[in-house]
């Protein structure tokens, strides 16, 4: 009895509409980049969301918004008016507006990072002004928006303009006690097209207000000793009367901490790239340039490092260390106030290690 | 007679202890003791060995009557049930939202019931086909390597006890299934004692430490609260060319880890029933299966589940302490 | 035998033993030693050469020799009509002599037989390209060349009422086990009064468990084959008038193992062997996971795929598992329909169906392009096998992973491998573990499951199974 009945229950299920939890991917929009600003209204979350339809056997890109008293509410009111759900388990980045970054973030990314369906790896970055302007850019836009941010954020993590700010990374140090998180800051320049401009520095669990910009963003990627595939400094070389254009190839970090005195220690292993002089065959002019380099750099290092105090932004993470070995510095008081006032020597020393064809 | 080799020995016990324990211990223990949980586990491993070893002295005295037989039966259906219905919900949670859990339930009682009801030999020999997925495993969670902080291991706190006491209790969970080694080390026909047993021990060790070393050097502290499966989440964040995702894959691992396990725990109830009570009803069989699956229903949200895996310590020490040792010295007394 | 005495034997009587069948022979013969009666098939003896025989026997007769009939093509036996019937219809030529009611056999009988060319199924690159016959004795002869050694035991047993069956077993004393010889001759003892016709059904009657797509025995045509599997101590057999000979007991991974191997060089070897092991995975989980990723876990997918992909299957009207029904249903007919046609007829529907009708149903959007991708890399996969046997197990076994992966996803594929892992486990051949070396654990045998070891390093006699040690996880 049983026997006959199995063919006829397989049977039965092939033609079955589906099962429970089936999400058959012709039946989802899937969202590469997302958008969150404060709503109009207090409490309130508008999205704006970027994605691409597929008609006719090509691919077209279209654009929603939605507003909701939290991300996924917004999400679902977004969903109204697309043809399909919208599906941000594919998300590549994550926009959040300044203003919004002003307050705890992390109850905008815990929708993100705790459902199990969505990925962590996608990138979160701050933007500067109205959000929606980062969806329909002003000036003369070339590319699609679902593919230009994740390519944009891409490369600057490859060159060190940023460091790596995974939704998963951001969760995490927001979480963190002990270090502060930073998040690529992106502006609408002077054409109207949007571009990466730096860091924004977070205290705590909120966005400052200062970011770095541009060489600074990179300063501090080499002072957390998180580097991108390729990291390249430029100075004016006075003395010469030339730029020099350096490629760091190695940072090596050291933190000593005693009595409340910081010294950070940086052993930097570099590469020139590009010196038009010509003339680092000799010897005399590579101690030279390393002698001018380490001084160039512990001065814009020293620079960084009072911008983040001013913020209370420990970013370099000296408060691991200080936790995990020092407890009396550390129970002190709040650790950003600490961080603020606590006095940090930098010490430089630059290595020329290979100096390209450029003999 | 059953006998079993060295190596399935172990194997078995292994898949026993780790079952669907290894992505769930932490949590707790993290919360409870903190920074200090590493040292804890240490701790908790010098006590597991102290037991197997005292285990391995004492197991010929372990004769169990049909009263204790039936006892332990009985326990280790609690310890299905807790498995069975943390397995579920964390599916539920995780993949099957709207599936009724009764049917992913019956999906794997039925694959135990399915290896119960072939030869003795196809359930010994289970563990050593899962053997390929731990390497895997391995390798997926040493990605995360970039990722560690070491710092994140200190400051230690020792002075204060009651965490430590308390976190001590929360790792017991990893030696669930240790009166495995009681039952069936007298069907094992090589030697054990010694370097084999500490090879067993050191492998139960770094499995459980590795793994709760990766979380606490991974995870912020007080990000802990936020992840019931924090492992699951380490392996989420590790980005691969090929494929995005790779917690899933992972997460079949685990669930074919469990359900290997849940397998071996009612092939040990069956087991006890026909050594003890000469009983090889395939009836009973398969009415302890449905009823299992009938009673995990019940408990497979997220109160009842947490509940009983909160109580199942009491029972486990009750049944690898003392049981095993009145039992032992009864069979002394009995000797005189 | 008793009612022989009181019957009269002559011409006639013989005869209508045999039917008066036309191309029965019957004739009186005179002997030195008396009369008697010559009978043959005409259609199965080889007249010229018995005329030889007879001759060369009469000769022996008449110089009063003690044991004139035993020759080595012939024998006396006391006379029945079973035996003659018997003798008779295996084409021997029998004389009775009806004084002394004995009967000479002379077996001289004419063959044919092809000759013994390399197999259609089973062709190797490098290596000998002879086959199996339809004559056992020649097959007998092939093996026997390649394995010049005096402890390979050739035994032979009728098996059937009516038919009468020889079946023909082989296995090396030194190497094969005793208790697995042991067991596999009382099966024999078994079936040997079943009325069997071929090969087919005596593997029904030695299968352990017949409910499983998994052959537990090894067909092949190939004496290399044989001779590879003799020694590692597996037992080889015939029927007669087949050229397929069984070896059993066989693990799973025998199946997976080519004669090509051993003639390549060990990392070339090493590389096709690993493909093969791959060739399994993805032809029981490919389309499997294409439809648990498409309806379930879509989120897996890099977004530069995942466009693609979307783009594909957006405008596909049917879900996934319909879609793939439909390919593998239509790769299915292709190659049953190319089987039974002539050769260069086949070819032809290959083509029509793969190109043509594939690129119809694509641009007719019943089917994507991707699962026509699918489908097709599959049934590539499934043809690496060197077994026939196995290649069909596996495209049977690919249907219910795709219906386990379009009802809960990768959770079905998942209990899927476990339920095909118990059960493979649960299979023995000859009460030899299947999943040897995996299951029990071998560590010694186990590369050799994935590389071809050097031949330089083999230290031991190389066997299936490890007859040596003590089974593990037995009931004894």
């Amino acid at each position: 009895m049983s026997k006959r009945l199995l063919p006829a229950f397989l049977l039965g299920l092939l033609l079955l509409g589906g099962c429970w939890d089936e999400a058959q991917y012709k039946d989802i929009t899937i969202v590469p980049v997302m958008g969150l600003t404060n709503g109009d209204k207090e409490g309130e979350v508008k999205a704006y969301f970027s994605y691409p339809t597929f008609e006719e056997e090509t691919i077209k890109y279209a654009q929603s918004e939605g507003t909701g008293v939290s991300t996924r509410a917004a999400r679902e009111d977004a969903s109204h008016h697309t043809m399909e759900a919208l599906d941000v388990s594919h998300l590549e980045v994550l926009m959040i507006s300044s203003d919004m970054a002003k307050k705890n973030v992390y109850p905008e990314i815990d929708m993100f990072f705790r459902t199990p369906r969505n990925r962590i790896t996608s990138y979160v970055a701050v933007v500067e002004g109205d959000m929606k302007q980062y969806f329909n850019p002003p000036g003369d836009f070339k590319s699609e928006v679902a593919n230009y941010y994740p390519e944009l954020l891409r490369t600057g993590v490859l060159y060190t303009y940023i460091t790596v700010s995974t939704m998963e990374n951001a969760a995490k140090l927001l979480f963190d006690e002990t270090i502060d998180l930073t998040l690529p800051y992106l502006i609408i320049d002077e054409n109207g097209l949007p571009a990466l401009d730096g860091i924004a520095l977070f205290s705590n669990n909120h966005f400052t207000g200062q970011t770095l910009r541009k060489q600074e963003a990179i300063l501090a990627g080499m002072m957390k000793n998180k580097l991108g595939k390729y990291t390249r400094l430029s100075y004016e070389w006075k003395e010469k009367d030339s730029p020099i254009t350096v490629q760091v190839i190695k940072v090596n970090r050291k933190l000593k901490i005693s009595d409340e005195r910081v010294k950070m220690k940086f052993d930097i292993d570099i590469s020139v790239d590009e010196f038009p002089k010509n003339d680092l065959y000799k010897k005399q002019t590579r101690r030279e340039a390393e002698k001018f380099l380490s001084a160039e750099i512990k001065k814009d290092f020293e620079k960084v490092l009072t911008t983040t105090q001013e913020a209370k932004s420990d970013v370099f993470g000296v408060g691991r260390k200080v936790h995990a070995f020092h407890q009396d510095l550390w129970k002190k008081g709040d650790w950003r106030e600490t961080y603020s006032t606590l006095s940090i020597e930098i010490d430089v020393k630059v290595n020329l290690k290979r100096t390209s064809i450029l003999d | 007679m059953l006998t079993l080799s060295r190596i399935q020995f172990f194997l078995l016990l292994f898949v026993v202890q780790t079952g669907t324990v290894f992505v769930s211990f932490q949590h707790r223990l993290i919360i409870e003791a903190k920074t200090n949980s590493w040292v804890v586990f240490i701790i908790a491993g010098i006590f597991h060995y102290i037991q197997i070893l005292l285990y391995e002295k004492y197991y010929e005295r372990f004769k169990p009557g049909r009263l204790v037989a039936g006892l332990y039966i009985a326990y280790w259906s609690l310890t299905i049930v807790t498995f069975l219905a943390y397995l579920n919900y964390t599916l539920s949670v995780w993949i099957f939202p709207n599936t009724p859990q009764i049917v992913t339930m019956v999906i794997i009682v039925g694959v135990s019931l399915y290896a119960n009801m072939t030869r003795i030999e196809t359930v010994i020999n289970l563990p050593a086909t899962i053997l390929p997925l731990f390497p895997i495993f391995i390798l997926f969670l040493f990605m995360a390597i970039p990722d560690l902080v070491w710092t994140r291991l200190f400051p230690l706190d020792l002075t204060d006890i009651i965490p430590l006491l308390k976190g001590l209790f929360m790792a017991q969970a990893t030696f669930l299934g240790i009166e495995f080694y009681l039952f069936f080390r007298k069907y094992v026909i090589q030697k054990v004692k010694g370097m084999p047993l500490f090879i067993y021990q050191s492998a139960w060790f770094f499995f459980f430490f590795t793994i709760l070393v990766f979380i606490l050097l991974f995870y912020p502290i007080n990000a802990i609260d936020f992840l019931p499966e924090p492992l699951l989440n380490i392996l989420k964040s590790q980005k691969v060319t090929f494929v995005e995702r790779l917690d899933l894959f992972f997460l079949f691992i685990w669930v074919i880890w469990s359900v290997v396990a849940i397998t071996l725990y009612f092939f040990m109830c069956v087991q006890a029933r026909r050594i003890y009570f000469n009983n090889e009803s395939k009836f009973l069989t398969i009415l302890s299966h449905f009823l299992l699956i009938i009673i995990s229903s019940f408990f497979a949200t997220k109160d009842r589940s947490n509940f009983l895996r909160e109580i199942i310590v009491y029972p486990q020490l009750l049944f690898t302490i003392v049981i095993p040792l009145i039992v032992i010295l009864m069979n002394r007394r009995n000797k005189k | 035998m008793g009612n022989t005495s009181n019957q009269v034997i002559d011409k006639k009587s013989v005869k209508q033993l045999f039917l008066n069948s036309e191309d029965f022979v019957s004739v009186d013969v005179d002997w030195p030693t008396g009369k008697g009666i010559l009978c043959y098939y005409s259609s199965l003896a080889d007249v010229t050469e018995v005329n030889k025989q007879i001759t060369i026997i009469r000769q022996r007769a008449s110089e009063k020799m003690s044991n004139w009939g035993k020759t080595p093509v012939s024998n006396v036996l006391p006379y029945s009509e079973d035996e003659l019937v018997k003798a008779v219809c295996s084409g021997q030529t029998v004389i009775i002599f009806l004084d002394s009611k004995v009967m000479l056999t002379i077996s001289v009988q004419s063959s044919f037989c092809r000759s013994p060319e390399e197999p259609g199924n089973e062709q190797a690159i490098r290596g000998t390209h002879d086959g199996f016959v339809e004559n056992t004795q020649q097959n007998i002869t092939l093996i026997r060349q390649k394995l010049a050694r005096n402890d390979l035991v050739i035994k032979s047993i009728t098996i059937g009422k009516g038919t009468s069956i020889n079946l023909t077993y082989l296995y090396i004393d030194s190497i094969a086990n005793k208790e697995v010889v042991q067991l596999f001759e009382s099966r024999l003892q078994e079936i040997q009064k079943e009325n069997i016709m071929n090969s087919g059904e005596i593997q029904d009657y030695f299968d352990e468990s017949v409910l499983t797509p998994f052959p537990q025995f090894l067909n092949t045509e190939r004496p290399d084959r044989v001779v590879f599997n003799l020694m590692e101590g597996k037992i080889a057999n015939f029927i007669n008038n087949s050229p397929t000979a069984l070896i059993a007991p066989v693990s799973f991974f025998t199946f997976y193992q080519s004669s090509d191997d051993f003639n390549k060089r060990v990392m070339i070897g090493s590389f096709y062997r690993l493909l093969r092991i791959m060739s399994l995975v993805m032809a029981l989980y490919l389309p499997a996971f294409y439809i648990a990723v498409v309806s379930f876990h879509s989120e897996i997918l890099p977004i530069e795929i995942s466009k693609k992909v979307k783009l594909a299957i957006n405008e596909i009207p049917y879900r996934p598992i319909i879609e793939a029904m439909i390919m593998e249903l239509f790769i299915e007919l292709i190659r049953e329909a190319s089987i039974r046609l002539p050769k260069p007829i086949g070819q032809t529907i290959g083509v029509v169906g793969g190109l043509i009708i594939g690129d119809a149903i694509v641009s007719a959007g019943l089917v994507s392009n991707l699962m026509v991708i699918v489908v097709a890399l599959t049934a590539i996969s499934s043809f690496v096998v060197p077994s026939v046997e196995m290649n069909m197990a596996l495209r049977i076994l690919r249907f219910p992973f795709m219906l386990a992966a379009a009802l809960f996803g990768f959770f079905g594929m998942a209990i899927g491998t476990i339920v095909l892992v118990i059960h493979l486990l649960s299979l023995s051949s000859l009460k030899q573990p299947y999943f040897a070396p995996f299951v029990p654990l071998d560590t010694s045998r186990f590369m050799d499951v994935f590389f071809r070891v050097p031949y330089s390093k083999f230290h031991k006699q190389q066997k299936t199974f490890s007859f040596m040690k003590k089974k593990k996880g037995r009931k004894s």
